[in-house]
């Protein structure tokens, strides 16, 4: 269960951080820690590496209290910032930054694993594992903002400021990745009335 | 706009509250279980979309309460200044400590109130002397650490801030505090219990005690944070105080209520707000004993009064809002004498003449009819 501060109490404590208070600060980092981590794991899968930035973030942040500006949002603000200091840290050890690629070029670790609570007919577990598989296979900038939506509840325009896009586009991408299921799905559905199961699930085991 | 009979499955997905109520999150329960069984027909688009939303799932990495503790522990110490200076007439503090006088499973107390606690600043803005920061830093850049004062004797102790605000501390107790309070906040740290009479300024004095921050302009109050107590209280003898959990709530405890009141409450005089420390629960309540704000001006002999009017009285004395049902009390006649009794006893005094009863709720009395006719 995601529960995070309300937004106005999140801006709260960054405006008290703004004047000074360190508590302030440390009151942020507590509250978005698991999440901020477990985000970060999406760039790079060692957890060390992922603490240690999270430090430097917050101790960057504390260096910069008085000249800092406002966010309109500081979860979106704090997400952005983890993945642009995990990908700039990435970038500097790969090929990639000698080659000179934008920043267009990451790869995301996300693993979706279903939440197979409350679903007991096997019909279900078997389309779950399949809408599962599907989703893994989806494209990177999709399965981003399935992640931000779904997994960190963020809002559109959240999204839209994690992933320097517009919120339409964000709104679109997400649309077709879930059209897509949904068009494979119903697809198995027909399949599987005809008693074509066994067949489809080898196909789709590709 | 479509309506949600002509939702298809992405739409559904899509829809924020249906999102929440999937995954557990929902204050609308009823609303969508109420929808599925009216809309027969639409039962198996939304379970897939159900489907579809359970699969978005990630395995939670769950970094441990300790985890977290240590690096927020880690990012302290880090941020912390430097020296320690030794005076021979107070005391000066230098590390930051943690002091977990609460469950580990639910908050996690980021203020050293057992230990002691630091005044940071950034070390880089010290030689910068013209930036907005130096009125944290002392004039000579010399760090401000804080002073502690410590009551260990089992009487009260007076002693004055820098503003001339009063601190009454009580035995077993201690203030920690800025010798030189700064010019955009007076800060200070209390385990234990003190009484406070705050000089009024522009500048906000905050309290931070027991997980709540007592912030003022200038009033009397007195905060009670005992380590071993299950809660802390503020109680407000004068003039208004906000008061606030200094933690967010607990993103990691399951048990914690989402609907938990994030907002600081405000308390007037003869108010009191008490701290559940276990569930982290703030709650609005009245004084121990409530004071008559102003004694000279109220009556309380009563003879063949409507109990409304003695009620309003009440309200007027001691500053607490009363509810009631006027009509269905305005036939209840009270005769009494009720100047020396608390204001407690004057209320069980009233419902026994009326046969009814009253409940404090939320800094308030509800007052409950009794049959009067």
């Amino acid at each position: 269960m995601k529960q995070r501060i309300p937004p106005p109490q999140a801006q709260q404590l960054w405006q008290d951080y703004r004047t000074g208070d360190i508590y302030a600060l440390a009151n942020l980092m507590q509250a978005y820690y698991t999440d901020l981590y477990n985000w970060g794991l999406r760039f790079c899968d060692e957890s060390e590496i992922v603490r240690d930035c999270l430090q430097e973030l917050f101790l960057t942040l504390w260096q910069k209290q008085a000249t800092i500006g406002e966010v309109d949002d500081v979860a979106a603000y704090l997400f952005k910032t983890v993945k642009n200091h995990l990908l700039m840290e990435f970038r500097k050890k790969s090929f990639l930054h000698t080659l000179g690629l934008t920043d267009e070029h990451y790869s995301l670790e996300v693993e979706f694993s279903a939440d197979f609570r409350q679903v007991e007919e096997e019909h279900e577990t078997y389309r779950l594992r399949q809408l599962e598989q599907l989703l893994n296979q989806l494209p990177d900038r999709q399965r981003e903002i399935i992640y931000l939506r779904f997994y960190q509840n963020l809002d559109f325009d959240q999204i839209a400021e994690i992933m320097q896009i517009g919120k339409q586009p964000v709104y679109n991408l997400l649309h077709k990745a879930i059209k897509h299921l949904r068009e494979y799905a119903l697809l198995t559905l027909s399949w599987a009335l005809l008693g074509w199961n066994s067949f489809f699930a080898a196909f789709f085991a590709d | 706009m479509k309506n949600f009979e002509q939702y298809n499955v992405e739409d559904f997905v899509l829809n924020k509250d249906f999102q929440d109520w999937v995954q557990g999150n929902s204050r609308n329960g009823d609303f969508w279980l109420a929808f599925v069984q009216q809309h027969p027909e639409l039962s198996e688009t939304i379970r897939l979309a159900e489907l579809v939303i359970r699969a978005m799932q990630v395995q939670p990495n769950a970094v441990s309460d300790k985890i977290i503790r240590e690096d927020i522990n880690r990012f302290m110490n880090r941020a912390q200044a430097v020296s320690v200076e030794t005076d021979q007439r107070t005391h000066y503090l230098k590390n930051w400590g943690n002091s977990l006088a609460y469950r580990a499973a639910a908050v996690i107390s980021l203020l050293g109130l057992l230990f002691t606690a630091v005044w940071f600043y950034n070390s880089p803005k010290v030689a910068n002397l013209s930036s907005p920061l130096s009125s944290y830093i002392l004039p000579l850049a010399s760090p401000a650490a804080l002073a502690e004062t410590v009551n260990s004797t089992n009487r009260p102790l007076r002693l004055v801030l820098s503003d001339n605000s009063l601190v009454i501390l009580s035995p077993n107790s201690s203030l920690k505090y800025a010798p030189h309070f700064t010019t955009t906040e007076r800060r200070v740290y209390l385990t234990g219990e003190a009484q406070f009479n705050v000089v009024k300024k522009t500048i906000p004095f905050k309290v931070y005690a027991g997980g709540l921050v007592t912030q003022v302009l200038g009033t009397s109050f007195v905060v009670r944070a005992y380590e071993q107590d299950a809660k802390a209280t503020v109680q407000v003898r004068s003039g208004r105080v906000s008061v606030y959990k200094m933690n967010p709530i607990s993103a990691q405890d399951e048990t914690v209520p989402s609907n938990l009141d994030a907002t600081a409450i405000i308390l007037t005089p003869n108010q009191m707000a008490v701290y559940e420390r276990a569930d982290s629960r703030l709650l609005k309540s009245i004084t121990a004993e409530p004071i008559v704000l102003q004694p000279e001006a109220i009556e309380f002999d009563f003879t063949e009064t409507p109990l409304p009017a003695v009620l309003r009285q009440l309200e007027r004395a001691y500053g607490i809002h009363f509810q009631f049902d006027e009509e269905a009390l305005q036939g209840c006649q009270i005769t009494a004498s009720l100047s020396n009794e608390t204001m407690y006893e004057k209320l069980t005094i009233l419902c026994k003449l009326v046969g009814g009863s009253y409940e404090v709720v939320d800094g308030q009395v509800i007052i409950h009819a009794g049959n009067c006719r």
